[in-house]
């Protein structure tokens, strides 16, 4: 069986055998297959195949219909939020389909995923909130330990944040100090102001028991280094006049 | 109007859809009275052995997701759609579970030969034969354009691909399954 050149009209076979061509187009392709015989073989030929494969797989349509009406209720029918969800999930009545079992399991997957990815947050910020600690403790640290007797210096504040209007005291440099508290000597708003905008679980330093706060206290005495970044031995040496 | 709600509303689907979508069940019958045989005789060229139920799921999951249908494509491309995602799906679990037959052309043939008594032309079993011995591909965009009549670009939407791979498909089919029959 040989091909027709006219591969225009070899193309629009299976469109003349199912009656989907135009009035026109119908005409044009069924004059070529009137004189052309290889085309008129090949027509033949598509019929037969169209009514071999037309016995393929008996199905039984009523029960197909049954089972699509009780599974996919109407969106205008009573109920038919919970079966609309069922049929989107794929489930049945007595249990779940083939495509109702993996969308389960693709779930089950994806919830696992949010619960690492949920978890994995809530560590980020425990190591974040772990070093924004330390690093005040630091200075803390470094403001008892470098402030001399009888100074004041600038209240500790955040990067770009205004200082409080408590913590403006003690910056004028001719101001009295205040008398220092017996059991605290560092001014509250020096190390946390109230509108402290860090990651923090607890409070800060106020919040300290008194013991703690000793054994802040003698862990900041122990300490032998003052960071390089800290002013306050600059500040010192003007004030004392120790400039080499 | 676009040209795929033109389709959907010559062939009636559009109303049925509206009519269903507003409460009547009996719309629904309808549908899978036009177009479950299609579906099975596709699903069935697949080498699906579970052809009733694969076009069973397809309704359901087509119905389930109905709202979502936008008409882009014919109802009936949909449907050959969902249902080949179903079988290929049912592939990939059958040899996950190394339970069910692998797609094969000897699986698909042993389909047709169980149907060799109702079959009365020879000449038709011979172009049954030759059919099964396609590739799988082939044989899909063989069936969709001569047993169903859809055109390359519904075929191309359905299998995934290009009207231009479609056209190529079923000319290197029908050349096969020509030089199968000159045998």
């Amino acid at each position: 069986m040989n091909d027709c050149v006219r591969a225009d009209m070899r193309d629009r076979l299976p469109e003349l055998m199912h009656g989907r061509l135009g009035a026109e187009e119908r005409a044009e392709v069924e004059r070529h297959v009137a004189t052309c015989a290889d085309c008129a073989a090949e027509l033949e030929l598509l019929r037969r195949a169209r009514r071999a494969l037309a016995r393929e797989a008996p199905i039984d349509i009523q029960r197909i219909a049954a089972a699509v009406q009780r599974e996919a209720a109407p969106p205008a029918s009573a109920g038919r939020g919970v079966s609309a969800r069922r049929v989107a999930r794929g489930t049945k009545a007595g249990g779940q389909t083939e495509v109702g079992r993996r969308k389960s399991a693709s779930s089950h997957t994806v919830d696992w995923r949010i619960a690492m990815a949920a978890a994995l947050v809530i560590a980020v910020g425990l190591a974040i909130t772990t070093v924004r600690r330390n690093a005040r403790l630091r200075t803390v640290a470094v403001a008892t330990t470098s402030r001399p007797a009888g100074k004041t210096r600038p209240p500790v504040t955040p990067a770009g944040a205004a200082p409080a209007p408590a913590q403006r005291a003690p910056v004028r440099p001719i101001a009295p100090a205040p008398a220092p508290e017996a059991r605290h000597p560092l001014p509250r708003p020096a190390v946390l102001p109230d509108s402290d905008p860090g990651l923090m679980f607890g409070g800060g330093v106020s919040d300290l028991a008194d013991g703690d706060v000793e054994l802040l206290l003698q862990s900041v005495d122990s300490l032998t280094a003052v960071p390089v970044a800290d002013p306050a031995p600059v500040v010192r040496g003007i004030d004392e006049g120790g400039l080499p | 109007m676009s040209e795929a709600t033109l389709q959907a509303d010559e062939s009636g689907d559009g109303a049925l859809i509206a009519r269903w979508q507003g409460g009547d069940e009996r719309a629904a019958t309808q549908l899978v009275e036009r177009y479950a045989s299609s579906l099975a005789r596709f699903v069935a060229s697949l080498g699906e052995p579970e052809v009733e139920e694969v076009v069973q799921d397809t309704f359901v999951r087509a119905f389930g997701s109905l709202d979502a249908f936008r008409a882009e494509s014919s109802l009936k491309t949909w449907l050959f759609t969902i249902a080949r995602n179903l079988v290929r799906d049912r592939g990939r679990q059958a040899r996950r579970d190394r339970l069910a037959v692998p797609v094969a052309e000897e699986h698909a043939v042993s389909e047709h030969d169980a149907l060799d008594g109702v079959i009365a032309d020879e000449t038709e079993d011979r172009v049954r034969d030759a059919v099964t011995r396609l590739t799988r591909m082939q044989r899909e965009v063989f069936t969709l354009r001569v047993a169903e009549g859809l055109s390359y670009k519904e075929i191309a939407t359905v299998v995934g691909s290009t009207e231009g791979a479609a056209r190529v498909h079923y000319h290197h089919a029908m050349r096969a399954i020509k030089e199968l029959l000159d045998e």
